[in-house]
């Protein structure tokens, strides 16, 4: 592992805003994300952690410039994605590939896997047919499929194969990174645990960088190397997974991991109750976010002050006011 | 409630389901045999198309119509026959004594009524009233699972709501009528960690004040090692192993459970590779002559691919079943 950042966030914010109320002269704002910033060097792997709602959807959205965000950049070797235009465009497209949650849903049904697969490569570099045909049978061969599968249909394969067949297409472009949404949620027990070693096989090979999003917290704990917990679209604590899940420090993600149940009936789980659900990010507490949930508030400072994100300890960041007074 | 320890709550023998398509017959649910007791939760662990679904709906009669059809079997509660009951008094069954709660909280509701009409309608089946008694039950019921406002949200559409509550309002119409059985099919697996654990910490209160007994469905090993107190495992239709939670989890017998309980990642374990299973089930259309599992099976050897394993009790004092040669064999 270097540690060159492949890709840097820097204050990355997302703002919707909406007009309401009587002749739309309202405007509100949802904010979606706010003032994130980390970094993703090579070969490893950032797992956002969260409940539903937080803004981890939205940042890997910023990520593969699917939006543009209200306030902040994404460095790519050190340019802004949202001025990259044309050749750096379409470069930066086939260096930052995604795997998403439905293998069922993210592919065509009509095209045949061949075509899925070779789509990145069509699309954004010159290739020959020749040239094509053979990286498409070296990214089938890469993640378990035969050559003879190219010339099928999704329909002919299997929930763990279409899953598959979405990583061929991922991969075939030769990627540097590789956005992870939910990428085994939807498959079987026994499928999940070929499809994580098969991403664990494959970093290893092309030293590929992930950002990993998923709910289930043991295959975060497996795969990721370092996690970026998000309350309310803001990151409340950061570090190696190791150290975040063997000692949490912000009383949200002791809570949340506290809530993880474990396929261990022996585990003595002291689960810390959290009241409530999460605040509707249209109208979020004042203060600390997480104050009206929170099992280790402090009262007066965390209702009205807003806590920064501070380095707790070597590499590993905190926004909670017990730490920083 | 006038069962005693003898008669199980619910008693399932050898029931068979058969679909019958143009390709052929097939059966989702081959051959089962499971007690659920009072107070009692009963895991049913098994991947997709392997009969969890189908064992589900077979309990309370609702079979797709014409397309499958229990063809043998008993399926007693409180030593009351069910699959002899007419139509009508199966309705009675339903939703009283058997209750279910379904994966996806947002399906399950109608959109269009109020969450008290929907309370309130098992209850004007089985147990009608004044208006204004069913709607002080309903809200009774939301109380139980512990919906904040109840009074005012009993006129909430489920649109207005959260998921986590969505799946509460679920909750509560199942337990509006006082259930002995709630079958409960994957109802967690839509929701976050945080509520998940909030609503199976609900599930078990209710089950200790009310002493019913609960049947769920899952394919989450954390759901079943933290809940569950018995445990079956399916694979392609049939029951492979059955027993204590403690028991399958330390001392799996059959080759199926033990692979499926090492391919899941832990929480606080080693970072070593994954265990996988090779392969994938086979499709319903193939029936195989031996054992199901065999050809994905690092330890099958050639009587497991012609000659299905009987149920042999694994440990020996009837508490632990499981169908593998590898057991009876020994």
């Amino acid at each position: 592992m270097t540690n060159t950042p492949i890709l840097k966030v820097e204050n990355l914010s997302q703002h919707f805003t909406f007009q309401t109320g009587m002749l739309k002269r309202q405007t509100r704002t949802v904010k979606a994300v706010t003032g994130l910033n980390f970094d993703i060097c090579s070969g490893e792997t950032l797992a956002l952690v969260g409940e539903s709602g937080c803004g981890k959807t939205t940042t890997t959205r910023l990520l593969l410039r699917l939006q543009s965000p209200t306030l902040g950049r994404v460095l790519y070797d050190g340019q802004d994605i949202n001025e990259l235009k044309g050749a750096g465009l379409k470069a930066y497209r086939s260096k930052v590939q995604a795997v998403f949650q439905d293998p069922w849903s993210s592919i065509n049904p009509r095209v045949r896997i061949r075509d899925f697969v070779a789509e990145p490569l069509v699309v954004n570099e010159k290739l020959t047919s020749g040239e094509v045909e053979r990286r498409v049978h070296a990214a089938l061969d890469a993640v378990g499929l035969r050559p003879q599968d190219a010339r099928k249909f999704p329909h002919e394969f299997s929930g763990g194969q279409r899953q598959r067949i979405a990583i061929a297409s991922a991969i075939v472009s030769r990627p540097r990174l590789i956005v992870l949404d939910e990428p085994v949620s939807g498959l079987d027990v026994s499928i999940r645990s070929q499809i994580i070693n098969l991403f664990k096989d494959l970093q290893a090979e092309y030293g590929l960088s992930y950002i990993l999003v998923a709910h289930d917290l043991a295959t975060t704990r497996y795969l990721a190397d370092r996690v970026a917990v998000m309350y309310l679209g803001q990151i409340i604590e950061q570090g190696a997974t190791d150290d975040v899940f063997d000692a949490p420090a912000h009383p949200y993600t002791e809570a949340l991991l506290s809530a993880a149940l474990s396929a261990d009936p022996g585990e003595v789980r002291n689960e810390i109750p959290m009241s409530g659900e999460v605040p509707s990010p249209l109208n979020p507490p004042s203060g600390c976010a997480f104050h009206p949930r929170c099992h280790r508030s402090m009262g007066e400072i965390c209702q009205s002050r807003s806590p920064v994100l501070g380095e707790q300890a070597p590499n590993r960041a905190v926004s909670c006011h017990q730490y920083a007074p | 409630m006038t069962h005693t320890q003898e008669t199980p709550l619910l008693e399932v023998r050898d029931l068979r389901v058969e679909i019958s398509t143009k390709a052929g017959k097939f059966f989702p649910v081959n051959g089962h045999n499971f007690t659920l007791n009072s107070g009692e939760t009963l895991g049913v662990v098994g991947e997709s198309g392997s009969g969890k679904s189908m064992t589900a709906m077979s309990l309370v009669r609702l079979l797709p119509k014409h397309a499958a059809r229990v063809t043998s079997g008993s399926i007693k509660l409180e030593g009351r026959e069910l699959l002899s009951l007419s139509r009508s008094e199966m309705r009675k069954v339903r939703g009283r004594d058997i209750a279910m709660i379904l994966q996806d909280p947002q399906t399950s509701l109608n959109p269009s009524f109020t969450v008290g009409n929907q309370i309130t309608e098992a209850l004007r089946l089985h147990a009608p009233g004044p208006r204004s008694t069913l709607r002080e039950r309903a809200i009774e019921a939301l109380r139980k699972v512990k919906v904040a406002a109840p009074e005012h949200r009993v006129d909430s559409y489920p649109s207005q709501l959260s998921g986590g509550m969505r799946q509460r309002v679920v909750g509560a119409i199942a337990i509006s009528c006082a259930p002995k059985v709630i079958i409960a099919d994957e109802p967690t697996t839509s929701l976050d960690v945080t509520v998940q654990a909030q609503y199976l910490r609900l599930l078990k209160e209710l089950q200790e004040d009310t002493g019913m007994g609960i049947i769920f469905i899952t394919h989450d090993f954390g759901i079943v090692a933290n809940l569950c107190h018995r445990i079956v495992v399916m694979y392609f239709g049939r029951i492979v192993e059955s027993g204590t939670v403690e028991r399958i989890f330390a001392k799996p017998a059959h080759p199926y459970t033990e692979a499926l309980i090492a391919a899941v990642p832990k929480l606080h374990g080693h970072k070593g590779r994954l265990r996988t299973i090779p392969g994938s089930p086979p499709p319903q259309s193939e029936q195989p002559p031996g054992c199901p599992f065999a050809p994905r099976c690092e330890m099958a050897d050639t009587r497991c691919f012609t000659e299905l394993p009987p149920t042999v009790d694994a440990d020996g004092d009837g508490e632990h079943l499981a169908s593998c040669w590898r057991v009876a064999g020994q």
